[in-house]
């Protein structure tokens, strides 16, 4: 009975003030809807952090030698050229890719090397991970190549694959069509270009064949139409018999390098890029010296540091290299390309289990710590002096910047509230003034001061609660909307987004948290009540 | 207008009760805004006084030769092309009482020590110049020869690699590394001193200092060449004017060079951009507090004036018009939104001061990345105090907008109706 009296004033008094209370609930919509969100957004920020440490580089366990840098306490230890190796055999291998709980685990080997391109010249410095082929996609699910293939199988007289990095920073991409002229590698400014357009058409009558090409703005769309159609072309030889002899007059070496190049090359992708090194050859003065830029299917020459050097600077070993895919990378971290582990122990002579580390990747993060414990134990009984890190230690850095947003989230979350409960104390003391006949007689009828504190704090609590709902809803339409299209400008992600994703955690802490404050703060302006007589009420005045 | 203000100050001190509640809010709204913007300006201080300082030391002008910019701007190589006579340019430039100092800059390739046996990975040498005041007040020598830079065929590592590498003051060690034309360089040197940056980083770690010419000869440029020089100005001393003046005096003495100033360089600080990504997303955030406490501001203004009919009918009745009352009513929008917002950003600063009083230090890479550098510093910056105010300016032209209209219209016969 008291019950429904309740219930019936509290309708009653929401339906009569719905008005006052309006813009409260939808304060209150917008505030849930947005700690839900900042909520969401941290859960998802950490678990694309831990997803880009674990599924591109790390996995959530590594085993590695005593002394690796990586089983140190910190991590700014710096490695060594020489590596120390862990040497499990199949067996343990079979034993620990059977453990139910792992997704998978493989042997591998922390490398660097240096790229050259084919004509000689550095292209770049590489991350290298030599990992079993056939497990890197298992292992490391973000590797999956974005351009090319991420099949970095190896078969013994071929050139190695290697998975690169994408050529790529925070600030955008560096790559280029190798075979194509880009406005940038002319020398001449607008007005000089006329002169080069003139002297080159004069040069090489059968490529340009609508000229004459007389001003930059209006020819030279033309012009590099039919110069960019004729480096993909694949006649060769009987274009190098058409060069003019004078350019032969003068021995020049470049010239004679770029021609060799081109007439004993045999790779069908890299004829017009030596095509454009023959002009530039030709043409030293209008247009740019030309780095060959990567590409996928770029041949190149791979020097690999010896494993085991005790001099200070000892000779490489070369490997021949191809650049078979462009894979994800940490944009803010170290970039790291992939070989397969049976191609880098070929060349580096080393024994069919060394490792410098074994990763392995578990199926729920929250086993690390068990599956870590049996891996200990097994080391344990296997008497192995190796140790078992996990991605939390070996992501310390990175996660770092996970845990400075949950920090900036939470404060921010808590200013929302305390925004939210400063207007709740605002508009519950609002109401007490100009509901004060109403209060009066509902006191003077019969009600105590407890039992109108309670209705008026319900009314609070109710309209805080129907907000919640409304903000969830809102909420829940962002959070389908971000899963699809991301959060952008997050450079420390490969994709450069966020992606949320639809968890109930975040909802259930926005009615936790903002039902109960709304409630309890209102209680403040309301303890007044306890100070006044029914006829109080019934004053004029303020 | 200035009646408008005259009647809004007088209308904020009879009605303080019911703008306490605005107060409050901008107050706390502005103070943590203060504090979240505040972290963003300290990292990009600690910074620019820690990592930056080493590789990208400061510099009011750049000095290239046009041939370096002209290659640089195709992508080629520019190294190779240095300013050849770098000492007697030098004394030209000191001789223009506007520039304090010119330092020639090198750069720092990746370099291995091998020390004790090991060969140690990714290393990086930075040049310091005798007359380099600027670096120098970076670092202190914490052990070994206390001299700021160190002798010839020395160096002086990061105070973490006694630990790191277990290297000790007088250890042999070999530079391994690539000279400007891409040839196997090595040098041997020994450890003279152990050094630490005031504002230390994870990436400093395994940087190690080297007298100027030491480096300049290790990756390959004669001793009175360098790729560009720094210039530093005195004081007060505008770079853009310098600027000007410089490039005149260049062709006026037939010198093939070009001057840059920070405004007009290509070349970025990649950790200033980074951190600087970060303060975007804090504004981000700030935007959406700003949205929501302008909702609450709403409501709170729209109840008061409901509560204030009868005052506004009255002016109406002294013959006002609605746009006179809204702008009185704006103006008291603005004003207590103002003091509010000043109030924050002036407790921001207390605590901003007390914060860094406490000089909270750490040497976890993890904690330095977050802060920048091994000192949590909470910085200010105008943009900080920019921002803050004119997102109060916005929340005040918002409120106006969407509550002014509909409060305004009363009837001036409200000014006599007896109270409800």
């Amino acid at each position: 009975m008291i019950n429904i009296m309740y219930k019936t004033l509290i309708f009653r008094s929401l339906s009569r003030h719905k008005k006052k209370g309006r813009r409260l609930f939808v304060l209150m919509a917008l505030c849930s809807a947005t700690i839900i969100l900042l909520l969401s957004f941290k859960e998802d920020f950490k678990r694309q952090s831990e997803e880009q440490l674990v599924q591109l580089r790390y996995g959530h366990l590594e085993i590695v030698p005593p002394d690796s840098p990586l089983a140190q306490k910190n991590l700014i230890t710096p490695p060594t050229e020489n590596l120390s190796f862990i040497n499990f055999d199949k067996d343990f291998d079979i034993w620990l890719r059977s453990l139910p709980e792992v997704a998978e685990a493989s042997p591998s080997i922390t490398r660097y090397g240096i790229a050259y391109s084919l004509g000689g010249e550095t292209e770049s410095w590489l991350a290298l991970l030599a990992v079993d082929a056939k497990r890197l996609a298992s292992l490391l699910p973000l590797t999956k190549a974005l351009e090319g293939s991420d099949d970095i199988s190896w078969t013994e007289g071929e050139d190695v694959p290697i998975l690169r990095a994408t050529p790529y920073s925070i600030f955008g991409s560096y790559t280029e069509n190798p075979d194509i002229f880009y406005r940038y590698q002319l020398r001449a400014n607008d007005e000089g270009l006329p002169q080069f357009f003139s002297e080159i058409s004069k040069d090489f009558p059968k490529i340009f064949i609508s000229p004459p090409y007389q001003n930059a703005a209006d020819d030279w769309n033309r012009f590099l139409t039919e110069w960019n159609a004729f480096l993909i072309k694949e006649d060769v030889h009987e274009w190098l018999d058409e060069i003019p002899d004078y350019f032969f007059e003068d021995y020049d070496w470049k010239l004679d390098d770029a021609l060799w190049e081109l007439r004993e090359n045999t790779n069908f992708k890299r004829k017009p890029f030596l095509k454009k090194k023959v002009f530039q050859a030709l043409y030293p003065n209008d247009i740019v010296d030309l780095w060959e830029p990567v590409y996928v299917g770029k041949q190149v020459t791979l020097q690999l540091p010896l494993i085991n050097a005790t001099e200070v600077i000892a000779l490489p070993v070369a490997v021949n290299a191809v650049y078979t895919g462009f894979c994800a990378v940490d944009p803010l971290y170290q970039e790291v390309s992939f070989m397969d582990i049976n191609a880098f122990r070929y060349y580096m002579g080393l024994k069919e289990n060394e490792a410098t580390e074994y990763i392995v990747r578990l199926h729920k993060s929250s086993d690390v710590e068990k599956i870590k414990a049996v891996i200990e134990d097994k080391l344990l009984e296997m008497g192995s002096d190796a140790k078992v890190v996990d991605w939390k230690h070996l992501g310390e850095m990175q996660m770092t910047t996970a845990t400075a947003f949950t920090f900036v989230i939470g404060l921010l979350i808590g200013l929302f509230i305390i925004i939210v409960l400063i207007f709740t104390v605002n508009l519950v003391l609002i109401s007490l003034l100009q509901r004060k006949k109403e209060i009066g007689t509902g006191l003077a009828m019969g009600l105590s001061t407890g039992q109108t504190t309670l209705l008026m704090s319900a009314e609070v609590g109710l309209i805080a609660f129907v907000s919640c709902l409304l903000g969830s809803v809102f909420a829940l339409v962002l959070v389908v909307l971000f899963s699809k299209i991301g959060i952008p400008g997050m450079v420390f992600f490969a994709s450069g987004k966020v992606f949320l994703q639809f968890r109930l955690y975040p909802f259930i802490m926005a009615f936790l948290i903002l039902v109960p404050s709304t409630m309890l703060v209102s209680f403040i302006p309301l303890s007044q009540l306890n100070e006044k007589m029914p006829v109080d009420f019934f004053k004029e005045g303020k | 207008m200035k009646l408008a203000l005259q009647i809004a100050f007088r209308n904020i001190s009879s009605h303080k009760r019911k703008n306490r509640i605005i107060f409050a809010v901008t107050t706390v709204l502005s103070f943590f805004m203060f504090l979240f913007l505040a972290f963003s300006d300290g990292e990009i201080e600690n910074i620019k006084n820690g990592v930056s300082s080493f590789y990208r030391p400061h510099w009011d002008l750049r000095v290239f030769t046009k041939e370096f910019i002209r290659l640089d701007d195709r992508g080629e190589n520019p190294w190779e092309e240095t300013i050849l006579n770098a000492d007697e340019l030098k004394k030209d430039l000191l001789a223009f009482p506007e520039i304090k100092e010119v330092i020639s800059y090198v750069p720092a390739n990746n370099v291995s020590l091998f020390i004790n046996g090991k060969k140690y990975l990714y290393f990086s040498p930075i040049a310091v110049e005798k007359n380099d005041s600027f670096i120098q007040s970076k670092y202190e020598i914490v052990e070994g020869n206390t001299e700021l830079i160190s002798e010839k065929n020395t160096i002086s590592l990061h105070y973490m690699m006694k630990k790191l590498i277990g290297a000790k003051i007088g250890d042999e060690i070999s530079i391994v590394g690539d000279t400007i034309f891409d040839q196997v360089t090595m040098a041997k040197v020994r450890v003279s001193s152990f050094y630490k940056p005031y504002f230390d980083n994870p990436n400093l770690a395994s940087s190690f200092l080297m007298p100027f010419e030491d480096l300049q000869n290790y990756v390959g440029y004669e001793q009175n060449e360098a790729p560009y020089l720094i210039i530093r100005l005195q004081p007060k001393v505008n770079p853009e004017k310098m600027q000007k003046q410089l490039i005149s005096w260049a062709e006026d003495t037939n010198k093939e060079l070009r001057f840059f100033t920070q405004k007009t360089s290509s070349r970025q600080d990649q950790w200033a951009m980074i951190y600087g990504m970060i303060r975007y997303i804090i504004i981000a955030m700030t935007l959406i507090t700003f949205f929501i406490a302008a909702f609450g501001m709403m409501n709170v203004v729209s109840v008061n004036l409901l509560e204030r009919a009868k005052e506004i009918g009255t002016y109406y009745c002294l013959g006002c018009e609605k746009p006179f009352l809204m702008a009185v009513y704006t103006i008291e929008i603005f004003l207590v939104n103002m003091i509010g917002g000043i109030a924050g950003i002036l407790l921001g600063q207390g605590a901003r001061l007390i914060v860094n009083a406490l000089k909270i230090t750490s040497e976890e890479p993890g904690f330095q990345i977050v802060v920048g550098s091994s000192v949590f510093y909470l910085g200010s910056s105008l943009s900080t105090v920019v921002w803050i105010i004119g997102g109060l300016a916005i929340i005040t032209i918002l409120t106006s907008l969407s509550t002014l209209g509909k409060a305004l219209k009363v009837s001036p016969v409200v000014a006599v109706q007896e109270l409800n």
